[in-house]
């Protein structure tokens, strides 16, 4: 009734297998337990001081590289100080010149004065054979002259206007104001220069008129600019 | 700073203070971690590959690798099961790339240890020969284990840790690590059986 035995968990050959290998291993660990060279920790060190070089060895140059590094941040603060002042009276230098006349080309001149040009579409009514850019600040062409200059070249629009004096009239308050016959609104420049261009319109469609219209004349802003 | 000089210094030293001593730049302190533990590596590399040179070889790249990866040591675990863990992956991996016979002449000239035990210094040749053969057989059946088995019996067998150091090092819980102990000896034990048959 009772002869009943408990069933192993494990079968027995499992684990006899199991204790045969375990004397084994340690029957195989005991042959093997050899000393270790002695010369292992100096190869060791030796290839990690080769391969890193210990602090003691670095803090030298460290220092050093960490001196030249505070060198090299003086000299550097010292050049852009320097460049910033510099830059500060370049500024401050172009904008002095800059300011007088802002937005115009410029050219410069032997003296050092800056020449400011004439816009080439302002030239047309200067004379369209004279390539030499007019200064703008030597004078304003005397209009006078600029009638005569366009006269001298035959433009047709001012011939016709000239034929007809009422035409003319009518085209000067528009469009034409070199050949206005309301010159008298207060221009004493061209009262001045052109005091018979309004008056007798004749005279001025006369090719003989070598002194007025055959050549035009240089303004004498030129010359004094 | 660790006196290297002082013979008791380099054994009660807390695992702690030498590798925080370490890594705070100290060679000394790393050349007492090596001189401490050079016989654990050495013996674990030689039982694993079955030759001195090679063995001296995969010891000296092991204590490199740990030195370079010393920051990465959690320290929940001993210093010297780390450093087997490392000598027994790198010797594993060095096995499997060669598969070069060891010889009588790849003993060293050892017996240095107190109660070491050379079975091939005091036996006649044929009982070496014999002994070799054996050893072989061992080493070879331990490296063509499947994984986990392999390092879990290296770790045990060849590099002498205990059970709760190869949980700590394979970061594995105490049950998991005795079953796999156990497997591995049953498959070691059908693999040593069935080349002795052979």
């Amino acid at each position: 009734m009772n002869d009943r035995r408990p069933i192993p968990i494990a079968q027995p050959g499992m684990t006899a297998w199991g204790r045969a290998a375990e004397r084994d291993l340690e029957t195989y660990a005991r042959e093997t337990a050899l000393a270790s060279p002695i010369d292992l920790t100096d190869r060791v060190m030796a290839a990690i001081e080769a391969q890193s070089p210990s602090d003691g060895r670095r803090s030298i140059p460290m220092m050093a590289a960490f001196g030249a590094g505070r060198l090299r941040m003086a000299w550097g603060l010292v050049v852009v100080l320097v460049a910033m002042l510099g830059g500060a009276a370049l500024v401050g230098g172009a904008s002095a010149i800059i300011g007088r006349d802002i937005g115009a080309p410029t050219e410069g001149s032997p003296d050092g004065r800056p020449i400011l040009v004439a816009d080439p579409t302002a030239t047309t009514t200067q004379g369209a054979d004279d390539p030499t850019p007019e200064p703008i600040d030597a004078a304003v062409p005397p209009k006078p002259l600029e009638h005569d200059a366009v006269e001298a070249t035959e433009a047709p629009n001012v011939r016709d206007a000239t034929d007809d004096p009422e035409a003319s009239d009518e085209a000067d308050g528009t469009d034409e104001p070199e050949a206005t016959a309301d010159a008298d609104d207060g221009d004493e420049e061209t009262d001045s220069d052109e005091p018979d261009a309004t008056d007798e319109p004749g005279e001025t469609d006369e090719p003989e008129d070598d002194s007025d219209g055959g050549e035009p004349q240089e303004p004498d802003g030129a010359s004094a600019s | 700073m660790l006196d290297p000089t002082e013979p008791a210094t380099v054994l009660q030293v807390d695992d702690h203070t030498l590798v925080d001593t370490i890594i705070a730049g100290d060679r000394d302190a790393y050349r007492m971690l090596v001189e401490r533990e050079s016989t654990t590596v050495f013996r674990c590399c030689y039982r694993v590959l079955g030759h001195v040179e090679d063995a001296e070889d995969v010891a000296q790249e092991s204590f490199i690798a740990a030195f370079r990866s010393l920051a990465s040591w959690r320290g929940d675990g001993s210093l010297r099961a780390w450093l087997a863990q490392i000598a027994t992956r790198r010797a594993l991996r060095a096995a499997s790339r060669r598969a070069r016979p060891a010889s009588l002449d790849d003993r060293p000239d050892g017996g240095d240890l107190p109660g070491e035990v050379d079975i091939f210094r005091d036996s006649d040749p044929a009982a070496a020969v014999s002994a070799a053969e054996r050893a072989a057989q061992v080493r070879e059946a331990v490296t063509n284990l499947p994984e986990p088995y392999r390092e879990t019996i290296a770790l045990r067998y060849f590099a002498e840790l205990s059970i709760d150091e190869i949980a700590w090092t394979v970061d594995r819980p105490v049950g998991t690590v005795k079953v796999h102990v156990h497997r591995g000896l049953e498959r070691l034990r059908a693999a040593l059986s069935e080349e002795s048959v052979a």
